[in-house]
């Protein structure tokens, strides 16, 4: 473990590039009901590779929706900016396609138009998104379901169509905030290895918000452990595992070891806390 | 990755039930309401005659079906000078009702502006308004349509509102965050919906329209079922009085399922959806089903 100013000069002097995603100094805060400043997020700073998959720990109430509407450009924040491909997006829709715990697939398509939405939205007739999107099922495990509609399926099925859809959405970035919170720890385990395969075949630069360190660690290249509200980068681990990783990964003793310390920094930050 | 390749799959197209089983379902869905009209007629039969009840206070439903026969060339003329304004009516109120609730779910200037004057249209008895209409528009045709649409708007209005705006905010900054214009938005997403909301709005300004093309013919007009009943009450020919009604009725319970039927065809997820679950339900007798729920799970 590094501390995070010499991580992020150590990433771009050993790259010589600039990052896929970069968050630089993210402040915000909001006015709370009596219009004090209630500060949310404070200098955060996280960066992300090409095709680099990265897992955000935090405490619940820590901040991570706000950082999740910033990255998406449906917020602006107070101060500081974030950067793909070293360009300022600060602020603007359009860059990353995300994805949360609540499914949100609209009732009334079957599951090949739901999937398709993000081509149709950006202009693509419906019928050639629909044609591209058909081909593409079985890679996701869902071919056969295209004429279903949402209510028909289960909850991981629905999940799978959430992030097939957000994979389809053509974004240089993915965002997936706690996707797999919501459904059975049987059905996660699958789904982990399921979105690991997918990410091999479909390389895309991923940052995964988690509560679950496991589960940061499980699928990430690199793992970010947030402090409370207000928030900032407490720690850095990279995760040097082999893919694919498996069920079996988790017995394995580095793997303990790295997930002992996200633990750590997390319970370090309780500590605090209640300190 | 072998696993995520071969997941799981639907088997092959499930099989249909026999087209007996399902006329039977059908018939079997509606025994019950057809048991209850013809109870309720019978005990009507009985009352009339045991208490030699006179015909122009109550006729009987016999005596009513058969003066509906033989007075079919009177009947049917009016019947239709009212089914003809009852459709244009809903017609009118249907594009009027379903516009301004966009227009007001959309805009804060329309739901400001316009709403109050809406929700006071509806606080003015529209029997007061009607011989305005006809002093502003004529003995014709056009008032009576007016006052239909006047009638039946209202709960279409509201419902589309609320239909508009029911939708999930969090679905409105998915759709922003991937650049959608406010066009697609509304055509993609706030529409759709809010089309069950729509047709629950129609369905009742289709019951609505009946009564308002009878009451706007109470009014100016010399023709029509609304007309015919004034008069007919007058000269107490209870019994075609009856027969106007139940003819009205029926042309109200036509026009409220050609409105369900369109929304059948228009909302097929609502509906397939009812259908997959019945069929997703494990039986024991059926073990090919059994084997399609369990791979979806």
């Amino acid at each position: 473990m590094v501390a995070v100013a010499d991580r992020l000069t150590d990433a771009h002097a050993a790259s010589g590039a600039t990052a896929k995603l970069e968050l630089r100094a993210i402040h915000h805060e909001f006015k709370d009901d009596a219009g004090q400043p209630l500060p949310v997020l404070d200098g955060l700073d996280l960066v992300a590779e090409e095709n680099q998959f990265v897992a955000v720990v935090g405490p619940t109430g820590s901040g991570k929706s706000t950082l999740f509407h910033i990255l998406a450009g449906l917020l602006a924040p107070t101060s500081g900016g974030v950067y793909v491909d070293g360009r300022d997006i600060t602020g603007s829709t359009g860059h990353v396609a995300y994805m949360m715990q609540k499914d949100l697939l609209l009732g009334w398509r079957r599951v090949i138009d739901n999937i398709a939405l993000g081509p149709e939205l950006a202009g693509e007739p419906r019928a050639a998104a629909r044609e591209r999107a058909r081909e593409m099922m079985p890679m996701f495990g869902l071919g056969g379901f295209e004429d279903f509609y949402p209510a028909g399926l289960s909850g991981g099925m629905r999940q799978r169509v959430a992030l097939m859809r957000t994979f389809l959405c053509e974004k240089s970035l993915l965002l997936l905030d706690e996707p797999f919170s919501a459904v059975d720890a049987l059905t996660r385990a699958g789904l982990h290895e399921w979105l690991q395969g997918v990410c091999a075949d479909f390389p895309r630069t991923v940052l995964f918000i988690t509560h679950d360190p496991e589960e940061a660690v499980l699928l990430s290249d690199r793992t970010y452990v947030l402090t409370r509200r207000p928030a900032h980068v407490k720690g850095v681990v990279d995760v040097d595992l082999p893919r694919p990783r498996t069920h079996e990964t988790v017995g394995d003793p580095h793997f303990a070891e790295l997930k002992r310390q996200v633990l750590d920094l997390v319970w370090e930050e309780r500590a605090e806390a209640v300190r | 990755m072998s696993e995520r390749q071969g997941g799981p799959g639907p088997s092959s197209s499930p099989p249909s039930p026999s087209r007996a089983l399902v006329a039977w379902r059908l018939v079997r869905g509606h025994l019950v309401s057809a048991a209850v009209v013809v109870g309720l007629l019978a005990v009507w039969e009985v009352v009339v005659a045991v208490f030699d009840i006179k015909t122009y206070v109550l006729p009987a439903p016999a005596s009513i079906v058969s003066k509906a026969v033989t007075d079919a060339d009177i009947l049917l003329p009016n019947l239709r000078v009212t089914i003809v304004e009852m459709l244009l009516g809903f017609g009118l109120a249907a594009v009027v009702g379903v516009g301004l609730g966009i227009l007001i779910a959309g805009s804060a200037v329309f739901r400001r502006g316009v709403f109050p004057l809406v929700i006071a249209s509806q606080t003015v008895p529209v029997i007061a308004i009607a011989p305005v209409l006809v002093i502003w528009f004529g003995y014709d045709i056009l008032p009576r349509v007016l006052v239909t649409a006047l009638v039946a708007f209202f709960p279409l209005t509201v419902n589309t509102v609320s239909g508009l705006r029911a939708v999930d905010p969090e679905l409105v900054r998915l759709f922003r965050s991937l650049n959608a214009s406010r066009l697609q938005i509304f055509r993609k997403l706030t529409f759709p919906s809010g089309l069950p909301y729509i047709f629950a709005g129609l369905k009742v300004a289709a019951t609505l329209s009946v009564i308002g093309a009878t009451v706007s013919e109470w009014v100016g007009a010399d023709r029509g079922m609304g007309y015919l009943i004034i008069t007919d009450t007058q000269q107490l020919e209870t019994t075609r009085v009856f027969a106007s009604i139940f003819l009205l009725s029926l042309s109200g319970i036509a026009l409220y399922l050609i409105v369900a039927g369109i929304e059948r065809l228009s909302l097929p997820w609502r509906h397939s959806v009812r259908a997959r679950r019945r069929r997703f339900k494990p039986s024991p007798g059926l073990p090919r089903a059994r084997a399609r729920a369990a791979a979806t799970r």
